[in-house]
C-alpha cells in the first residue's frame, strides 16, 4: 500500500470517529493524585491496625492476670491443711513462751512505776535492732 | 465496826477482778491482814520521794540496779544514778500516759497509763481463795519499822513477802517468787521521804527534738525484722499492748507483745514455722491459759489469766479458725 493510500485512510472519516471515541475515553492509569490519597489513607489505616492488635494482646494478658490474681486470692483465703511440726522444738518453744509470760507478770508486781525488765532488755543505742532484744532462753 | 467491815470490803473487791466483783465471803476478808488492806488503800494517794534496789532475775542471773523515784497519788517519776546503766533514761507517768526516755536514740516511748498491777496475780489467788497469810514484825527498813506480810500458796510455795510501814501504809521492801518458790524479783528502799518537795514540772516530760514511739510502732519494727506481718489484738479487743520484745529459744526468734487487760496481763506470741504448740498447753499450769495456733506458715499463742473462751474467741480476731 502506498504512502499516499495511507494517510487518506488514516484521515478517512471512519478513522477520524474512532479517534475521537478513544479521545474521549477516561483515562485508566492512576493520577499522581490519587495515588498520593491513597497512600495517605494507607498510611493512616495501617497504624490503627496495629494498635488494635496491641490493645487485644493487653487485654488478654490483663484478663490472665485478674484470673490468677482471683485464684490467689481464693487459694490464700482457704487455708491449706499443713502438718504441724511436731517435735522437740515445739516443746522447748512453748515452754519458753510459758516461762516469758510468767517472768511478764512477775516484774509488773515488781517494778511498778519504774523500769520494768522488759524494758530494761531494750537497748539504748542509737543503732538499736533486733540483736539487742534478743536472748536465747534455753541457752540459759 | 459496820464502816471498817465495808472498807474491808472494799479493800477486797479492789484485789480482784475488774469485771467480775468478789463474792461476799467473810471468810475470805477475815484472811486478809489489816496491814495489807493498808498498803492497798495506801498506794493511790501516798506522796514520797526515795531511793529503791530493784532485781529482776533474768535466766539464772539476777539483775539489779538503781532507781529514784518521785510519787504523788497517780503520778510519778523515777530516774536513775548517772554511774547506772540506766543513766539518763526518765520515766514520767502523768497520770494519762507514760513517757520512757531513752536518750541515746532520743525517743520516747509513749503508752496508756498503766493500770496499777502491784497486786494483780494476788487478787487472782484470793479470789480463788487459794492463799493462806502471815504478818510478823519485819526488820527497819530506809529508817523505818515494818510489818513483814507473808503470802503463801494454798499448797505451800512462798509467793510474796511484804515489809510495809505500819504508819503509812507505804510497801518499803518486796519479794515476789516463782510457781517454784524460787526468788523472781524484788525491790528495797534505801531511803525514803514521805513529805518530798515538789517542784512545777515534776511530773512532765519536754525533750527537745526527742521522737515520741509507740509500742505500735516498735511492734512494726520488730515484726518486719523477722519477716513477719505485724500483728496486733484490735483496739477493741479489751487489751493495751504494752510491750513488745524478740527472744530466742531453739534459735527461732519469738515475738512477746505484752498486753494490760482487765485482769492482769495477756502474752501474745508469734513464731515463724508451723509448730504444734497445743501439745504442751497443759504444761501452762493452772495459773493461765495457752492457747495456740497456725495460719500461713506461722505459730500464735495467748498465755494468761483469761477463760479458754476469751483466748479463742481473741485468737479468731488473728485468723483462727
Amino acid at each position: 500500500m502506498e504512502k499516499q493510500n495511507l494517510d487518506e485512510l488514516l484521515k478517512s472519516p471512519g478513522q477520524e470517529a474512532v479517534r475521537d471515541l478513544l479521545r474521549k475515553l477516561p483515562d485508566d492509569g492512576a493520577s499522581m493524585q490519587w495515588r498520593s490519597a491513597l497512600n495517605e489513607r494507607l498510611i493512616a489505616i495501617a497504624p490503627r491496625k496495629r494498635r488494635s492488635a496491641w490493645s487485644s494482646t493487653l487485654g488478654l494478658l490483663a484478663a490472665a492476670g485478674a484470673t490468677a490474681a482471683l485464684a490467689s486470692v481464693l487459694l490464700i483465703q482457704k487455708p491449706s491443711p499443713v502438718a504441724p511440726s511436731v517435735s522437740h522444738d515445739s516443746e522447748a518453744i512453748a515452754a519458753a513462751m510459758v516461762s516469758e509470760h510468767r517472768q511478764s507478770v512477775a516484774v509488773a508486781e515488781i517494778a511498778g512505776p519504774g523500769m520494768s525488765g522488759l524494758e530494761a532488755d531494750k537497748s539504748d543505742s542509737v543503732s538499736s535492732n533486733l540483736d539487742s532484744d534478743e536472748a536465747d532462753l534455753t541457752s540459759l | 465496826m459496820k464502816r471498817s467491815f465495808t472498807f474491808a470490803a472494799l479493800c477486797v473487791a479492789s484485789f480482784c477482778w475488774a469485771h467480775q466483783p468478789v463474792r461476799e465471803d467473810p471468810a475470805l476478808r477475815a484472811k486478809v491482814p489489816p496491814v495489807l488492806l493498808l498498803a492497798l488503800k495506801a498506794q493511790a494517794n501516798l506522796r514520797y520521794s526515795g531511793e529503791r534496789v530493784v532485781e529482776f532475775r533474768r535466766g539464772a542471773d539476777l539483775i539489779r540496779h538503781t532507781e529514784y523515784v518521785l510519787k504523788a497519788g497517780d503520778k510519778t517519776r523515777v530516774w536513775f544514778p548517772s554511774e547506772s546503766q540506766f543513766a539518763g533514761q526518765i520515766i514520767v507517768d502523768n497520770g494519762r500516759e507514760r513517757q520512757h526516755f531513752y536518750p541515746n536514740r532520743n525517743e520516747i516511748e509513749v503508752l496508756p497509763a498503766p493500770k496499777e498491777e502491784a497486786f494483780g496475780r494476788v487478787a487472782n489467788a484470793i479470789r480463788t481463795g487459794k492463799l493462806s497469810f502471815a504478818v510478823q514484825p519485819g526488820e527497819t527498813i530506809a529508817g523505818k519499822p515494818t510489818r513483814l506480810a507473808t503470802i503463801k500458796n494454798a499448797n505451800g510455795p512462798m509467793m510474796q513477802r511484804l515489809w510495809i510501814d505500819p504508819a503509812s501504809g507505804l510497801l518499803l521492801k518486796r519479794e515476789v517468787f516463782g510457781p517454784g518458790g524460787q526468788l523472781t524479783g524484788s525491790f528495797a528502799f534505801t531511803r525514803v521521804d514521805l513529805n518530798p518537795k515538789l517542784g512545777g514540772g515534776d511530773f512532765e516530760l519536754n525533750i527537745p527534738g526527742a521522737v515520741r514511739r509507740t509500742p505500735e510502732e516498735r511492734n512494726r519494727v520488730l515484726a518486719n525484722s523477722l519477716g513477719m506481718v505485724p500483728v496486733t489484738l484490735g483496739a477493741g479487743s479489751g487489751f493495751r499492748l504494752e510491750s513488745v520484745n524478740v527472744r530466742r529459744a531453739q534459735k527461732v526468734g519469738i515475738l512477746h507483745q505484752v498486753y494490760a487487760g482487765p485482769r492482769g496481763k495477756l502474752s501474745l506470741f508469734v513464731v515463724n514455722g508451723t509448730f504444734d504448740l497445743g501439745r504442751f498447753a497443759e504444761k501452762a499450769n493452772k495459773e493461765f491459759q495457752f492457747h495456740s495456733w497456725n495460719v500461713s506458715g506461722r505459730s500464735y499463742a495467748l498465755v494468761g489469766a483469761y477463760p479458754a473462751t476469751l483466748l479463742a474467741s481473741l485468737a479468731r480476731t488473728l485468723g483462727d479458725r
